[in-house]
């Protein structure tokens, strides 16, 4: 429905912006993410400090909004 | 931000095709959707409320109608204020009357209304089946018990129960008094369970511990309006009895046995008595059967009674039928010693006699010394008593009996006996032995011994008679003394010589004390020997036993009375001595320190210990010391010392200036070291055999010379003070004492050669010390 682009930061150089909807659930913005750096995206781990986001609840529901970095791990 | 990879809109919905999603529309979606519908919601609920408020309100304000008319109903009808004045006073009491009336009807009906609510009929029928826990016989007639609700436990679901609560209380009480008071310690009795009721007992241990919860239904009780009655006491008990006798497959008896009646100690009326003997009759039975019996000699059974018409009592006990034992025994004894027996006492007496008659005639007392030892061979009991009586015999003179005349037939039997004619020719030493033993109290073998003693006693006075025609048959030797007459004279020849010391006052004292002593012993056994006669003669009286006790309480007194005289002249010559571990005799103040260290149980310490040690063995050192010898035993040293080395003199020590080496051959113990007196002597020539063990020969020499020179001259030299002794080694310091020693005594040929160099070098010594006399001075 909204458009909002989230950032993964991986610390080591690799920073990818991501458009999504807040109706995506994790997983999806994992694959959308692995489409983008080339990985798999069953290896992304993506973290903020030291909570992990799980895969199948969505980004609405994490409130992760328009604009919001998330580490990539 | 420039480093950020970012892919357009396309390519992200390109990408969210091919995974599945559904691609993205550009614009922001309504974000707030959720805060909008919260909005709403929050409206909606707003509204709701206020709805209600609405509602609340005018549900109250018709209520307040409501409640207004109905209140406004209840006021109609007159009022007070109305006028109503066409009622007289009467009219109105009685109006009154009957509202009072109708008021109270009505109170009465709800009064009974409620009665009956609470009050339904309870009876009998109501308590039927309750159970009640005191046993029905409690609960006496006539009295009226109050019984409430006993307390039980909420789970178990246990029936109820009613009790009295006094009567509950009583019990209690009573059951704690009786486990106060009734002890269920252990007792070593058998526990309940092994007795024969309670076989279906469980195993107690440690019953005087448990517990009583009261688990226990109570076995008394009864139910309400039941129709059974309850067993009593008694019954239950015996019901209870035979159930654990059925248990065990036993029958219960009946104990009451007729026989088993108590009996008291004393003759009641009716029981069978004793009868006493009629002695008459028994009497004249007594003398024709002693008659009938010792006619068949041959037949030793007691039991084969003589064909006499004799009375016989068959009641007679015959185990306490004195007469009848005592005939008995007479017959025994009269069986078996034909002869008539003489008692110890009576020989002894007989002695007596005979030796007073000695001089009467000898063959006459040989025939009566051989009947005596006859007699003793026919079965007398000798002991040290009669023995000894016999030897010491201060006994009176009595009557003796005749002696039964028999052969004198050569006794092979007897070896120590010999005939009293040969006694004159015997030689002293016998004799003196005879009398030794005849001394001594002990009893090596009775008959050998009594024997020995009559003869030495016989022989003894012969030889004195006899001892004259000795003396002069010799001739001229009366004045003396010869040895030829036993101990005595032996003893006194040899006190003459001095060879033994007389007797110290003290000791002839103790001598006399001695035999006074032995004579009261004597007489304390002649009197034993004495009543132990009596007894025996007075056993097979034809007493009754009332005189018979009588007697020997009578002789009982006696003896004590004479105890109590004997006693007066008592000389005890009592010497105790102590002897500690080693076997020494003590001191009195040693022995008292050995009993008090029994006593206390804690000895002395170490270093008195040590003291007493040293002590003991310096004891021994001095007993051990010959007599011409000092304590520590020099000349036997020096002695010892010139067989080894073959040198007659000794090498004291230097002193300061080093031990003088000598080969370990001379040495009986320690060998020399230093600290030593400064004399010394040496030969030179000697020590060339032994030069290798000397080190300081060259050296030594000169102190030689300066200490051989002053001693030939002053022929005496003091030692110096090297106080201790070495064992084996003594010091000698004047040479005068060595050099005649040393030729006095060399003993040891094998050492020749030594010898004759110690001489040369004594010489050379001397020489060489007359050379040398202002080195001295230095």
């Amino acid at each position: 429905m909204a458009l909002i682009e989230v950032i993964a930061n991986d610390r080591l150089g690799r920073k990818v912006r991501v458009k999504c909807s807040p109706d995506d659930t994790v997983g999806d913005l994992k694959k959308l993410i692995a489409a983008q750096t080339g990985t798999d995206w069953t290896k992304i781990q993506l973290k903020k400090w030291y909570t992990i986001y799980k895969d199948h609840i969505t980004l609405g529901d994490y409130e992760i909004n328009d604009g919001m970095s998330l580490e990539m791990y | 931000m420039s480093l950020e990879e970012s892919i357009s809109l396309e390519e992200t919905n390109k990408i969210r095709i091919s995974l599945g999603l559904k691609p993205l529309t550009e614009d922001a979606a309504p974000a707030d959707s959720k805060e909008k519908e919260a909005e709403d919601n929050y409206a909606k609920k707003r509204e709701q409320e206020t709805k209600e408020r609405d509602a609340k309100k005018i549900a109250d304000r018709i209520a307040k109608v409501r409640n207004r008319r109905e209140l406004n109903a209840s006021l109609k009808g007159s009022t007070l204020g109305d006028a109503d004045g066409d009622d007289d006073t009467l009219k109105w009491i009685k109006r009154s009357k009957k509202k009072e009336k109708e008021l109270a009807k009505k109170r009465q009906e709800e009064l009974e209304d409620m009665d009956k609510q609470f009050q339904e009929e309870y009876t009998e029928r109501d308590l039927a089946g309750l159970k009640v826990s005191h046993d029905f016989e409690e609960l006496d007639e006539g009295e009226a018990r109050v019984l409430t609700l006993k307390d039980s436990r909420v789970l178990d679901d246990e029936e109820d129960e009613l009790q009295n609560v006094e009567m509950a209380e009583d019990e209690r009480t009573k059951k704690r008094n009786d486990l106060k008071i009734k002890r269920r310690d252990y007792t070593g009795y058998d526990d309940d369970e092994f007795t024969a009721g309670n076989a279906n007992m469980k195993k107690a241990i440690l019953a005087k511990y448990d517990e009583d919860l009261g688990l226990t239904a109570p076995e008394s009780g009864f139910r309400l309006g039941s129709s059974s009655s309850p067993a009593t006491k008694a019954e239950r008990a015996e019901k209870k009895e035979k159930e654990a006798a059925a248990s065990v497959n036993k029958s219960l008896l009946s104990i009451d046995y007729a026989k088993n009646l108590e009996l008291a100690d004393y003759l009641q009326e009716g029981d069978v008595g004793f009868k006493k003997p009629k002695t008459k009759k028994k009497r004249a039975n007594r003398r024709a059967a002693a008659d009938a019996e010792l006619a068949p000699d041959d037949a030793m059974e007691v039991d084969v009674k003589p064909i006499i018409p004799r009375v016989r009592d068959l009641d007679a006990n015959f185990v306490d039928d004195d007469e009848l034992q005592a005939m008995l025994a007479r017959s025994r004894k009269a069986k078996v010693h034909k002869p008539k027996k003489l008692s110890p006492e009576e020989l002894a007496k007989k002695i007596a006699a005979e030796r007073t008659r000695e001089a009467s005639g000898a063959p006459q007392d040989i025939i009566k010394i051989e009947d005596g030892e006859e007699d003793q061979e026919t079965g007398l009991v000798f002991d040290d008593t009669s023995e000894f009586v016999r030897a010491v015999g201060l006994n009176p003179v009595v009557k003796r009996e005749p002696p039964e005349a028999s052969a004198v037939p050569a006794r092979a039997a007897s070896p120590p006996r010999r005939s009293p004619s040969r006694d004159v020719s015997m030689a002293p030493g016998d004799q003196a032995l005879e009398e030794l033993e005849a001394g001594e109290v002990t009893v090596k073998d009775e008959e050998e011994d009594d024997m020995a003693v009559l003869n030495a006693i016989e022989d003894a006075l012969k030889v004195a008679d006899a001892q004259p025609d000795d003396t002069d048959a010799i001739g001229g030797t009366s004045a003396e003394p010869t040895f030829n007459s036993g101990m005595a004279s032996t003893l006194n020849l040899l006190r003459q010589q001095g060879i033994l010391a007389t007797p110290s006052a003290d000791q002839s004292d103790r001598e006399r004390i001695q035999l006074q002593r032995d004579l009261w012993l004597a007489d304390q056994r002649r009197r034993v020997a004495q009543r132990e006669l009596e007894r025996l003669q007075s056993r097979g009286g034809n007493k009754d036993q009332a005189q018979r006790e009588y007697e020997n309480r009578m002789r009982e007194q006696q003896e004590a009375r004479d105890n109590l005289e004997s006693f007066k002249h008592y000389k005890p010559d009592v010497e105790i001595k102590y002897y500690d571990e080693f076997g020494r005799s003590l001191t009195p103040k040693e022995a008292w320190k050995a009993l008090s260290h029994k006593f206390h149980g804690k000895g002395s310490g170490k270093m008195k210990l040590e003291k007493r040690l040293k002590k003991i063995a310096e004891e021994k050192k001095k007993e051990a010391m010959a007599s011409g010898d000092t304590p520590l035993s020099m000349s036997k040293a020096f002695q010892q010392r010139q067989e080894k080395t073959g040198q007659a003199h000794f090498v004291l020590s230097v002193g300061n200036r080093g031990a003088v080496p000598q080969a370990a051959e001379f040495f009986d113990a320690q060998p020399l070291s230093k600290g030593k007196t400064e004399k010394k002597k040496q030969k030179k020539n000697e020590g060339k055999p032994n030069q290798n063990g000397f080190m300081t020969v060259p050296a030594p020499l000169q102190q030689l010379h300066l200490a051989d020179s002053p001693a030939p001259s002053s022929g005496v030299q003091t030692t110096s003070g090297s106080p201790a002794p070495r064992a084996g080694f003594s010091r000698i310091s004047a040479t005068a004492v060595v050099e005649p020693s040393s030729q006095g005594g060399t003993p040891v040929p094998s050492e020749r050669v030594k010898v004759a160099f110690g001489f040369a070098a004594k010489r050379k010594a001397g020489e060489e010390a007359i050379e040398a006399p202002p080195s001295k001075r230095r």
